[in-house]
């Protein structure tokens, strides 16, 4: 099982659809694909179609009780794709960082949990809200790779330094370094802005940065209204070959990475 | 680098360190515990407060305003504009009010910086709570009425060995406008947890959690008349709740009114 986590301290990046494109398009390929949603606004799973506050199990559960696996398989919600699964989230989940403060080892939640359902899960998708709290730093502490979306333009270039700043301080709290990849999302090839935020991360960010780019792409959204992953609702789209090529990018670098810790 | 970033690193560091270091005691058995502990901890002590609180206190920018747009009902927005809600009680009549001794209360963990709050709504009312204040969110379940209690005293709910004091709220914000219709439309769903009292206030539907500034709070400190009403979200046009005097109204078995 390997896990990704989606995460940026900024909000409107394009997390959620980045976990929803990469999922789709991992289903499509044939593995089992478990999302979590640890965003207390429930987005990803509002998308599919999933009304979180009407549910009795969700990641808060996994916080506030403990979760055995067959517990933690009870709190999971089926989507219309067979090979995708959400841990969903809810807004109780805001609470948490109150509820829990910053009590010992609570940083480790998500990666027990997960650990739990290991057996079921090709590929676990973390999609993080953009506040760092416990929610967060649980995702983070969990993830094999973290995925970094940043959109093209300079106030978003802000935000990924806090980010990163974020890794470094994390990473020295755990005994592993974390490998994480930016992607530039929302390039509009038409504005100089996009162009120029571009260049800079790929100066700033050369060994970290994926070399392609998540183009501006109305099939996001319109897939959202239909409550389809990209890759169903416009499979040959702009949009849906770059998440292709952007997870064929993050295949290689894992099994580059296996390699190198064999 | 600056002392500022430097200390900010520090508390950075503490935090992570803390949520990512196995304690000696398990933290499964934290976690069948979280909201028992939660009501033991004292108001607005220093551990309680968010790792962004922490932050804001060693200059870290400021970021993201309101993640999500919070739709607010037409009738109150409505009543708001028209002037009309002195009947609700829920707006202030004057702006003025004990402006000055606010200077001589304790100052509350929200009134500096960007602070979170939740909003929710009851029978098409919009109503926020400063997400620090807020003690949990429980689904409703069965309620034991007690005889000799305020007709907004809905009962008593058990919470995993807990015993909560549920608030018809509907009934304790607007008593004069619930008659027989709009209680029995009224579907409650959430119990919103006052901070770290037995007291909870029903809801119909969580709206959305909001980063607010300051400056986005039309603030009443120690309004006399409305002590529960901590200000006015401008934009929303809806009461934000000064929690610690609403629990103590409501130990009080004070309604709105005061009475």
């Amino acid at each position: 099982m390997v896990v990704w986590t989606v995460a940026n301290q900024k909000g409107g990046v394009g997390k959620t659809t980045t976990t929803i494109a990469l999922a789709g398009v991992l289903a499509e390929q044939g593995h089992r694909v478990l999302l979590v949603d640890t965003d207390p606004h429930a987005s990803l799973s509002y998308y599919f179609g999933i009304e979180s506050e009407d549910l009795d199990l969700s990641v808060y559960e996994l916080f506030t009780q403990v979760s055995s696996r067959e517990q933690i398989l009870q709190t999971l919600c089926p989507t219309q794709y067979p090979n995708i699964d959400i841990l969903p989230a809810t807004m109780g989940l805001a609470t948490l960082d109150r509820s829990l403060g910053n009590k010992g080892g609570m940083g480790l939640v998500l990666k027990k949990a997960v650990q739990k359902v290991a057996e079921s899960y090709d590929y676990v998708l973390m999609d993080c809200p953009p506040v760092l709290g416990v929610l967060m730093v649980n995702a983070l502490a969990a993830a094999d790779r973290i995925i970094i979306p940043v959109q093209t333009e300079f106030l978003a270039l802000k935000g990924l330094d806090r980010m990163i700043k974020t890794l470094e301080i994390m990473q020295g709290e755990q005994d592993t370094s974390f490998k994480y990849t930016i992607v530039p999302t929302m390039f509009d090839k038409r504005t100089k802005a996009s162009i120029l935020a571009f260049k800079k991360l790929q100066e700033v960010y050369t060994n970290k940065i994926w070399p392609g780019v998540i183009p501006i792409d109305t099939n996001f959204r319109n897939a959202s209204f239909e409550q389809k992953v990209p890759s169903d609702f416009a499979a040959n789209s702009r949009g849906t070959l770059a998440y292709k090529s952007l997870l064929n990018y993050l295949v290689k670098q894992s099994m580059q990475y296996k390699e190198v810790e064999r | 680098m600056s002392k500022s970033l430097t200390a900010s690193k520090k508390i950075m560091k503490n935090y992570l360190s803390e949520l990512l270091t196995e304690p000696e005691v398990d933290v499964e058995s934290v976690q069948q515990s979280v909201v028992k502990q939660t009501t033991s901890r004292p108001l607005a002590h220093k551990e309680n407060q968010s790792l962004e609180n922490l932050l804001k206190t060693v200059n870290e920018p400021k970021e993201a305003k309101v993640a999500k747009e919070v739709p607010v009902t037409k009738d109150v927005a409505k009543e708001v504009t028209n002037g009309n809600s002195s009947d609700t009680g829920l707006l202030p009549t004057s702006s003025e009010e004990s402006l000055t001794a606010a200077i001589t209360l304790p100052q509350k963990g929200y009134r500096q910086g960007d602070f979170q709050a939740m909003f929710f709504e009851v029978a098409g009312l919009t109503i926020a709570v400063p997400l620090i204040e807020l003690g949990g969110i429980h689904k409703v379940n069965k309620t034991s009425s007690l005889m000799g209690k305020p007709d907004w005293f809905k009962g008593v709910m058990l919470y995993r060995d807990e015993k909560i004091n549920v608030v018809d709220t509907a009934l304790w914000v607007m008593p004069e406008k619930c008659d027989q219709a709009l209680k029995d439309s009224l579907n409650y769903q959430y119990i919103i947890m006052l901070n770290d009292s037995s007291w909870g206030l029903m809801a119909e539907h969580l709206v959305d959690t909001v980063v607010l500034s300051q400056d986005e709070v039309k603030w009443l400190d120690s309004s006399e008349k409305r002590p529960w009403l901590a200000g006015l979200v401008k934009e929303k046009m809806c009461a934000l709740l000064d929690v610690s005097a609403l629990i103590e109204l409501l130990n009080k078995g004070s309604d709105i009114n005061q009475k």
